[in-house]
């Protein structure tokens, strides 16, 4: 099929402008906390920005025009550029912020239902102050409704897609599994891999670091409640601890917004007996907030024994004890299970895994005006059985307390204490063999101030200090400022020192071999970037440098093989961004991304460039969506020192949606979705064809 | 409402249907052993299929849908004459070979026969939509070296 | 003026950064690395070879022995096969009894590092293996033919038929 008759066929299908084409400014809270009294006026209801759609949306939207009166303070300094740009129409200058949001609208999520954001994202690496905890910080933004909506698989994919700093081999319609291989391997800018020990996933706050290997699953990470994924490019050990050193992955789930419940369901079925169905259930009473929803999908892959299943199920509930205190217990658990079928070539016969893992945390947090302080706990637990008689119980469990406070107008300190701890059972169920692992944890403390001593200047410098029960002492630091000299044209740089401390596998377990006396990496990551941006057009460049020392790698094979400390991996590269919005209808976002990664070019390619378009239309209750999108990746190896080059990937995915909604607010979103409609032949990692042409179609509904 | 639910149940009846075509259209394949009558062999794999069924010579693998495109057929091979003749130089292995000679070295008995890896010279199209029928022949197969052994000599 | 200051202090905070980012640079391309002939390991099957000769990133390597590791030699860093004359069953590595062969490995040594490299049943690949032991490709095969022709063993062609492999 010719890609350019599918966009003239959209382009025709989406006649006619579209209220909310344009993109939406990034208006969204720190991830990990409760949004501050600064962040939570940026969403005020009855915003200029608000989506036709989300007009539309009666219950909510009147609701909280009701409340849009509450008190207002002038805006300081301090006022982050994301937040008072919502209230603009994307030039970007916006000096005066009124905070109006009452005591019962303390998140900023909007309702399910008002999905209607359009998919490309205003925020993907670029110089503007980003929101979050460090504002110098490069950041990719993507919202939950996004991710959703992907033509991508998973949710890392579907990160992928948005920038091309980020670079995940896909699975198919299948499992990317325990990412023992390559798949589901998240490499940000050059560093992190298989296993993804140097990236680190937070999840509503709280790492993700899992257990024995050290790496989140990829699979665990399911779109139903999240509000937004945001990517710290270049890691942030100070403020997130250990694994942060290519970059964090911080997920953040949704609340309801306002008084009342919401069921969100979606069944989705496609090719290869792909099956899908989320349920998500939203509410909010007196003093309560409850988040609950399951997720089950299953297939049988796109070849034998690339199929399998994942089901997730999650729990969270939030006693606002007052308006400024909040106590938030969740629980979530995982089941995954999943064969690895081998290359093409010479297919594995029933090489399957089976994952359990269980998730638990309580969080206290108190919400004062000049002050904030957040107190959590958390357990993370996973039982994994492979098919060789592989078995492992692993816990990590930790806490951490962090106060932040506004001592001036422009100037903010943060300060923390942590600690964590890690333990496992090992074992090999047919050989009867039981590998012992030692505990092992650390206790830090850290700081970041932020600084302003200009309307136009940012300034953010912390540093973090850790004991490890196993290796002693390590100290962190980093330091990132931003300048918008000119209206819409911002320069930003950071630098920062991160750590990665051993695994539980690569001290204790023979898999091929151990050595319990590794130290951590420790990383230096610099960038820096320029962006322009117009009402109409975005550019924006970034050139990174970043070195990993005290590398832990293997050498030899078994039963020969060795792990220790040495060498470094040193990645130097350059990504770009080129936005078109508010063009009627249309949207349009390419992102590239070109790196030397040295010797270490094992999946880690020389380039990528990701691309998207959409075109909407609405006319009264029916609206349309289609996008189309892809992804081209050239110079990918096999093997470090560019061996076994693999040709170059490309495919382009194409989505077609279509939403009514009822005069009573529910709604119902029948799509389909056209994966690699070229039906190109191609593989991330040798062997491992990804599919042809397929097919994926459903059904969301909202009530 | 009524127009819009006929609307909705026919557009799901589409994409279904269309989800569904999409997996028709995968090449469905059978591999056919007649390499030759004393050759069985076993864990056949072509395009991402794999068949763990042993053939013996003639017989056939039930059909699959395996990936589009080139590929090798690759299969593991035990030539039972060969295993036998040289079990026979070295020992007598009633229960296997007709042979006479004393028993030299009973411990030949306990011998795991090996299967040899081996794959096809030639490279096969598997078109979508179709079905193919592919046979294994002597003249067409060649050692396979990119997989752990045994390799044989 | 205020700007200016910001300005350059931008720079200087700038080039900062990247000087402490670009500061460190390997100052050698060297590795040091010694061969152990692990034809012996309890674990293992026990082929009894010795290493004769040997060759592996720019050097030559001396004789192992059986259980033996042998000196530490300089090379230079990065990735390759271990190339070697091994006997069979012959510690005086008289050439009837010798043959070409190569690490199954591509073993690594980064710069400055000092690593022994182990040579046994799973880390060697040979012209007339056994069932279960790795042939060896062509191209380390020529290479090992390049390196010490004075053994004149067959090509690779007619690599089974090397004296050694009809014994």
């Amino acid at each position: 099929m010719n890609p350019t008759l599918i966009i003239l066929l959209l382009a025709l299908l989406t006649e006619g402008a579209f209220p909310d084409s344009g993109t939406k400014p990034e208006t969204r809270p720190g991830p990990d906390a409760p949004p501050s009294n600064t962040e939570k006026q940026s969403k005020k209801p009855g915003s200029k920005e608000k989506s036709s759609l989300s007009k539309s949306k009666n219950k909510p939207v009147k609701e909280s025009s009701k409340k849009a009166g509450g008190k207002e303070k002038s805006s300081t300094p301090y006022e982050t550029r994301s937040s008072a740009e919502s209230k603009t129409s994307g030039d970007g200058r916006a000096r005066q912020n009124k905070k109006s949001a009452p005591p019962e609208d303390v998140e900023s999520d909007p309702p399910e239902d008002a999905e209607s954001a359009p998919s490309i994202q205003e925020t993907v690496v670029t110089a503007r102050p980003s929101p979050g905890k460090d504002h110098t910080a490069a950041v990719t933004s993507v919202k939950g409704s996004n991710i959703r909506r992907s033509t991508r698989t998973s949710t890392i994919e579907a990160l992928s897609q948005e920038s091309a700093g980020i670079y995940v081999p896909g699975r198919g319609v299948g499992f990317h599994g325990v990412a023992g291989g390559a798949s589901g391997a998240i490499h940000i800018r050059g560093l992190g891999g298989s296993p993804n020990s140097q990236v680190l996933v937070v999840e509503n706050g709280v790492p993700d670091a899992q257990g024995i290997f050290g790496h989140p699953i990829p699979d665990a990470y399911v779109p139903f409640l999240i509000d937004e994924v945001r990517v710290v490019m270049g890691g942030d050990s100070v403020l997130y601890g250990s694994n942060a050193v290519g970059g964090v992955i911080i997920i953040r789930d949704r609340w309801r917004t306002t008084r009342g419940w919401e069921l969100n369901n979606e069944t989705a079925f496609g090719s290869y007996n792909t099956i899908k169905e989320t349920v998500s259930f939203l509410g909010r009473w007196k003093s309560f907030d409850l988040a609950a929803a399951f997720h089950a999908r299953k297939s049988d892959g796109h070849r034998d024994g690339a199929g399998g299943a994942n089901k997730v199920a999650n729990l969270t509930v939030r006693w606002r004890i007052n308006p400024k205190l909040n106590l938030t217990l969740r629980n979530k658990a995982i089941h995954l299970s999943g064969t690895d079928p081998g290359p093409i070539t010479h297919p594995n016969d029933d090489h399957w895994y089976d994952v359990l893992r269980d998730n638990f945390y309580l969080k206290l947090d108190w919400d004062k005006e000049w002050f904030q302080l957040h107190v959590v706990s958390f357990a993370n637990i996973g039982i994994h059985r492979l098919y060789d008689g592989f078995f492992s119980l692993d816990t990590t469990a930790g806490g951490f307390g962090e106060w932040k406070v506004k001592v001036l107008d422009n100037l903010r300190f943060l300060l923390g204490v942590g600690t964590e701890w890690l333990n496992g059972h090992v074992e090999n169920r047919i050989q009867n063999e039981v590998f012992p692992v030692e505990t092992f944890g650390n206790v830090s403390s850290y700081g970041q101030i932020d600084y302003r001593p200009h309307s136009s200047v940012h300034l953010v410098a912390g540093g973090r200090l850790m004991y490890n029960t196993k290796f002693g002492g390590v100290i962190m630091a980093k330091a990132g400022a931003t300048w918008e000299p000119w209206r819409g044209f911002f320069l930003r740089s950071r630098f920062t020192r991160n750590f990665r401390q051993p695994t539980l596998r690569e001290l204790y377990l023979p898999f091929p071999t151990a050595n319990p006396d590794l130290q951590p990496e420790i990383s230096h990551n610099w960038d820096f970037s320029v962006t322009w941006e117009h009402k109409k057009l975005k550019l924006s460049a970034t050139t990174y440098y970043s070195s990993v020392k005290n590398l832990i790698k293997y050498f030899g094979a078994w039963p020969s093989a060795e792990v220790v400390n040495i060498d470094k991996v040193e990645v130097f590269g350059v990504e770009g961004l080129a936005q078109l919005k508010n063009l009627g209808p249309l949207g349009f976002k390419i992102t590239g991304n070109w790196q030397d990664v040295g010797r270490y070019t094992k999946q880690n390619p020389d380039a990528k460039i990701n691309f998207q378009m959409d075109a909407r239309h609405r006319h009264k209750n029916h609206s349309f969506l289609g996008t189309v999108s892809g992804e081209w990746v050239h110079g990918l190896y096999m093997n470090n020192y560019k061996r076994d080059p693999l040709p170059n990937v490309f495919f382009i995915d194409m989505s077609l949606r279509y939403r009514y909604r009822y005069a009573s607010g529910s709604s119902l979103e029948p799509y389909i979705v056209l994966r690699n409609i070229l039906d190109n032949r191609y593989a991330y990692i040798e062997g491992y064809l990804m599919p042809g042409f397929n097919i994926m179609a459903g059904i969301k509904t909202t009530l | 409402m009524t127009g819009f639910k006929i609307n909705r149940s026919s557009f799901l009846i589409i994409l279904t249907t269309l989800s569904l075509s999409c997996e028709t259209i995968e090449p469905e394949i059978i591999i056919v052993n007649e390499i030759g009558n004393h050759v069985l062999v076993k864990d056949i794999s072509f395009n991402g299929c794999l068949w763990t069924s042993v053939l013996a010579y003639g017989e056939t693998t039930s059909p699959k849908q395996c990936m589009s495109g080139p590929g090798r057929i690759r299969f593991q091979r035990f030539d039972v004459e060969e295993y036998c003749r040289i079990q026979a130089e070295q020992g007598y292995i009633d229960s296997i070979c007709y042979c006479d000679d004393p028993i030299e070295d009973p411990t030949l008995i306990n011998d795991i026969p090996l299967w040899f890896r081996y794959q096809t010279i030639k490279t096969r199209t598997a078109k979508l939509g179709h079905f193919h029928i592919f046979i294994l022949t002597t003249e067409d197969q060649e050692q396979d070296f990119s997989a752990p052994g045994p390799f044989g000599h | 003026m205020v700007k200016n200051a910001i300005l350059y202090a931008m720079i200087l905070i700038i080039s900062s950064m990247a000087t402490i980012a670009c500061g460190d640079d390997d100052s050698t391309e060297k590795a040091y690395v010694r061969l152990q002939n692990d034809f012996d390991n309890p674990d293992l099957p026990n082929p009894p070879w010795t290493i004769c000769k040997a060759y592996y990133n720019g050097t030559f390597f001396d004789k192992v022995d059986i259980g033996e590791t042998g000196e530490e030699f300089e090379v230079e860093a990065g990735l390759g096969y271990v190339y070697m004359i091994l006997a069979w069953d012959d510690p005086d590595c008289n050439p009837e009894h010798c043959l070409p062969v190569a690490s199954r490995n591509e073993e690594e040594v980064v710069p400055g590092q000092s690593r022994t490299i182990v040579l046994n049943v799973p880390n060697h690949q040979g012209p007339c293996p056994p069932q279960g032991v790795e042939p060896i490709p062509e191209d380390l095969y020529n290479q090992i033919l390049e390196l010490w022709p004075e053994y004149e063993f067959e090509p690779y062609e007619n690599r089974t038929q090397n004296p050694q492999c009809r014994d």
